[in-house]
């Protein structure tokens, strides 16, 4: 899943985002409302985890600005402020989950889950292609009776492309879906990381799968059933 | 003297005991004036009753004596001329007179000795009509040709003793009369003074009411004043209660969020290190991220336990207002030197420029070095951290008759307006999410030792142009 995680104090986000991205989601980090407003814009997120209290635009407008936009993106304040009038204040601004802070991380980490399962696209915890079956929530890839536990950059690439089969994803495309807005990936960041995960898949011997489109990008192709 | 007191004590009763006073002053006037007019009304009726009695028994008694005459002059007009039409007075006298006397007994009943004189009349009375019966009689004999069975002697004494008796008689009567015009006269005195009293006392019970009335009337107005004034207090309070009760809703909802804030960012820490350490297995390089949450948890922790210190010395400080520590006198110069130098470090490493003023003479204050210099300095640092480079502070020492006035000013962002009265409290931002630098509890503990110090700290400033902070203490001569 990709999370915008919009909290102005570091000492918090950086845990936040780490657990996160653990968990195998792509998780953009930000500091700012306004910045955080623009990111909105420009790329479709699944989840927004947004703090209340923020410079530029505060975490509550910026849930009404999304519902506004008639967009049904989950969204989970996580905020300091807890007496009952602010929590219904933020749900009716409309947010589908109020944490208190200090959060628990496995607690956040079950409720996104949670979130996940609300999702309209949402078809069971894990995503399927032939007989190939990646199980989102313990990162294994399983294959007949063999499987293989995932890191979680390995499994953001293979979520990708099972989500994506028989098209060819172009470099940018790649980028796009997989970096944070604040990293630049290095000219053979993808071509390293398709490597490695080929190299994960061995043990299942369904490394082919992926063929490189030479001059144009990757494809993920599961052998045709005859 | 004694009337300050009557106040007093009238001012401690409660509001529903005056006003019932008040209330009851003018019905018990109206009360009083109109039974004692009643009163007075009976007693002249009464004594008008008596009056008309007396006069009465004077006309009955007058009536009497006339009857009585008549029948004696209409005897001796029959015995001049023996005609019987004469006799007339005679006969109506006889008729009248019983009546007349028994009326005249009904009448004095209710006094004995007019009663006993009655009987006195009475006698008279039956003696001078059996008289006049006998010398009617005679006549009559004479007339008739009968010899007279009395002589010359005899007739003479008969009419001297019915000349005595008319005359006992009309003396008696005439000494039942003096008494009761006697009594008239008594009875009309009475009644004449009463009349005389029952003005008296109107124009006195009138006099009453309108005393009553305007100490009433003054009661009230002064009840009034009392309770308009009690409820303006109220309000006052009331206004001041609320702001009260908002500030500690301020400070109970920054408070929360200071606090969980670093143990958020803790329990994040150490939940994320924990699951980097489980995931690291025997043989692999040892995770480096562990480390560094450990370091940051280290880091929170000493700042955590920093504000929780700062927060327990204002709660213990404001627990101890009313008893201030007791300070001994120090010179302040060794002191300011001290601040100047640390502000001037704090200046530098903000790319700020600093000036200090100060005089050179000695200046003794009466309190401590150490917590005076925790104040300036949370005022010297609030500035450098405000005000954006390149600006400047100035420190100023400015010594007055009284006072000692140390300012620190800056040429920062300014403070509006609508936020300079609640500077000094705890956890107060002025823009509550922008990046938060320190605690929040700098300027609220500076104002606590100012207090304690018997002095004020005064922040004034203008948006666009900067701050500036004043600390006023007081001087030792």
């Amino acid at each position: 899943m990709r999370i915008l995680l919009v909290e102005d104090d570091p000492e918090q986000r950086e845990p936040l985002q780490a657990a996160l991205t653990r968990s195998g989601h792509i998780v953009d980090g930000v500091a700012d409302g306004a910045i955080a407003q623009t990111l909105l814009h420009d790329q479709p997120y699944d989840l927004l985890i947004l703090d209340w209290l923020l410079p530029g635009v505060d975490g509550v407008t910026l849930c009404r600005q999304v519902r506004h936009a008639q967009q049904s993106t989950p969204i989970v304040l996580l905020t300091a402020k807890d007496t009952i009038a602010e929590k219904v204040q933020g749900l009716d601004a409309g947010a589908d989950d109020y944490l208190v802070k200090p959060v628990d991380v496995a607690e956040l980490l079950a409720r996104v889950r949670a979130l996940r399962r609300r999702s309209p696209h949402w078809c069971g915890d894990v995503v399927a292609v032939a007989e190939l079956t990646l199980h989102l929530d313990t990162l294994q890839l399983h294959y007949h009776a063999a499987q293989v536990q995932l890191k979680s950059g390995d499994f953001q690439l293979m979520e990708y492309l099972m989500r994506h089969p028989r098209q060819v994803l172009s470099h940018a495309q790649l980028e796009h879906a997989l970096w944070t807005w604040d990293e630049a990936p290095e000219s053979n960041a993808i071509a390293s990381r398709m490597r490695r995960l080929r190299q994960r898949l061995q043990p299942l011997g369904v490394e082919d799968w992926i063929t490189t489109v030479y001059g144009m990008g990757y494809c993920f192709q599961p052998p045709s059933p005859s | 003297m004694i009337l300050p007191t009557l106040a007093a004590r009238w001012q401690a009763l409660p509001v529903r005991v005056r006003g019932n006073t008040i209330i009851a002053i003018p019905i018990l006037c109206l009360i009083t004036s109109l039974s004692a007019v009643a009163w007075l009304k009976m007693s002249l009726t009464e004594d008008e009753m008596w009056v008309q009695h007396t006069q009465v028994v004077r006309l009955e008694s007058k009536r009497l004596l006339n009857a009585l005459i008549d029948a004696e002059t209409g005897m001796r007009g029959y015995g001049l001329t023996q005609r019987e039409e004469f006799l007339a007075p005679y006969y109506q006298a006889q008729a009248v007179i019983p009546r007349s006397l028994t009326r005249l007994e009904n009448l004095v009943q209710d006094n004995p000795a007019q009663v006993a004189q009655m009987q006195v009349i009475r006698e008279q009375v039956d003696a001078t009509l059996a008289l006049l019966v006998q010398k009617i009689s005679l006549q009559r004999g004479r007339q008739q040709g009968q010899p007279p069975d009395v002589n010359g002697v005899t007739l003479y004494d008969w009419l001297n003793a019915g000349k005595a008796a008319m005359d006992a008689t009309r003396q008696a009567i005439d000494q039942f009369a003096a008494v009761e015009e006697q009594l008239l006269q008594q009875r009309q005195a009475h009644q004449d003074h009463y009349q005389r009293v029952t003005w008296y006392v109107l124009w006195i019970s009138g006099g009453f009411g309108l005393v009553g009335t305007a100490l009433a009337i003054h009661l009230f107005w002064h009840l009034e004043r009392e309770l308009t004034t009690q409820a303006t207090q109220l309000q006052t309070t009331n206004r001041q209660l609320t702001a009260a009760c908002t500030q500690l809703e301020r400070f109970t909802a920054n408070a929360s969020h200071e606090l969980r804030t670093p143990l958020a960012a803790i329990l994040s820490n150490a939940q994320v290190g924990l699951m980097d350490w489980e995931d690291w297995e025997e043989g692999e390089p040892p995770p480096a991220g562990v480390r560094q949450r450990l370091t940051k948890i280290v880091t929170l922790t000493k700042h955590m336990s920093e504000l929780v210190r700062q927060l327990l010395w204002l709660a213990r400080q404001e627990g101890n207002d009313t008893q201030p520590p007791p300070f001994g006198a120090i010179d302040l110069a060794p002191w300011l030197q001290q601040w100047a130098n640390e502000g001037q470090s704090q200046a530098t490493a903000a790319g700020l420029t600093f000036t200090a003023e100060m005089p050179a003479t000695t200046i003794a204050v009466c309190g401590d070095g150490a917590l005076l210099g925790q104040a300036v300095i949370n005022v010297l640092t609030n500035a450098c951290r405000y005000t954006p480079a390149p600006g400047a502070i100035a420190f100023r020492v400015i010594p007055a008759a009284a006072h000692m006035l140390l300012e620190v000013q800056d040429t920062g962002p300014g403070i509006p307006a609508a936020a300079l009265p609640h500077l000094c409290e705890p956890f107060y931002r002025v823009n509550p999410s922008g990046a938060a630098a320190g605690f929040g509890l700098g300027l609220a503990i500076a104002q606590q030792i100012v207090r304690v110090h018997g002095g004020e700290l005064r922040i004034t400033s203008e948006v666009g142009a900067g701050t500036t902070v004043a600390i006023a203490l007081p001087r030792l001569p």
